[in-house]
């Protein structure tokens, strides 16, 4: 068994590339999807398994930014509110954390802000991903696809 | 003299970009937290927050929120909106869950979230937390 894989992650630099070139200031809501979904982002992993992984969610606290992320990802994946978008994100990561089909990566957030350099989980099944804050349990994001932007030194928890 | 300003990619109100944590200390009282983060340490010292890389002990973040005072060229703080962005200095533009100034590298602004089922209008959305950097460190490539 293999364990903390690190994966190498190259294709961010398209994104960044393209972010640049849209200079967007209001984006049509399917602009991540066009633009940023990097499906082959771990492609070069090698598969590896830990049955115990133990993350921990906060089911209390709402995700961060919620009404943004709504915005950006909730109308594309069919919710009608952010409410029942948070729901469904709360409802995917507590169901995924425990399924040994989902893939599990942990990562530093290399974004600016208040979340710089802090570990965040990212969980993806079936073509969505759950963003959570590895400390605090806080949700932080969930969308369509398996890219994870914005994350680097990627280790495969499972 | 009005001490509080947030300069793009240089300082907030006296503390300053690059300063080594010994650099900082002595303009602290003791109320200040310091967290292990993964390559940085991150020190909380009321409304302020720097990042300090492990590496080279240098402050490469600086973020103001809560009660903070001060602007950003005397127009732009917390409270403000992107809208009034907008209209002091032109275009913003998101970049991985903050908001930054197409025209002016080195800040960036994370908004609040309202707590209704309404639509979250960014640019209505007051501005909850401003951060300072220097765009060209390395730190912010992504590797």
């Amino acid at each position: 068994m293999e364990i903390n894989t690190q994966i190498t992650y190259t294709n961010i630099t398209s994104y960044w590339n393209c972010r640049v070139r849209c200079n967007i200031n209001k984006r049509p809501n399917d602009f991540r999807k066009k633009t940023e979904q990097n499906q082959n982002s771990t492609e070069n992993t090698s598969n590896s398994t830990n049955s115990k992984v133990d993350i921990k969610i906060d089911a209390n606290k709402k995700m961060y930014q919620v009404g943004d992320h709504f915005n950006k990802h909730g109308h594309n994946m069919g919710y009608n509110s952010k409410k029942e978008y948070g729901d469904a994100a709360m409802k995917f990561a507590k169901e995924n954390t425990k399924n040994p089909n989902a893939r599990i990566i942990e990562g530093i957030w290399n974004g600016k802000g208040d979340f710089n350099d802090m570990q965040q989980i990212a969980i993806t099944n079936e073509n969505r991903t759950v963003i959570i804050d590895k400390i605090t349990g806080q949700l932080i994001d969930f969308y369509e696809g398996g890219e994870l932007r914005g994350l680097i030194k990627l280790i495969q928890l499972q | 003299m009005n001490t509080l300003s947030i300069i793009p990619g240089l300082s907030i109100d006296k503390y300053c970009l690059n300063w080594t944590k010994q650099d900082l200390i002595p303009h602290l009282n003791k109320n200040y937290k310091i967290a292990n983060l993964s390559r940085s340490y991150l020190l909380n010292y009321k409304q302020f927050s720097f990042w300090i890389k492990q590496e080279n002990d240098k402050i490469y973040q600086i973020g103001v929120k809560g009660e903070y005072a001060g602007k950003l060229f005397g127009k732009i703080g917390i409270g403000s909106t992107l809208s009034d962005v907008q209209k002091y200095f032109g275009d913003w533009k998101e970049e991985l869950n903050i908001y930054i100034i197409a025209n002016c590298e080195g800040v960036c602004f994370e908004i609040s979230d309202n707590d209704t089922e309404e639509e979250l209008e960014q640019d209505k959305m007051p501005i909850s937390a401003i951060y300072i950097y220097d765009p060209k460190d390395v730190i912010w490539k992504l590797s």
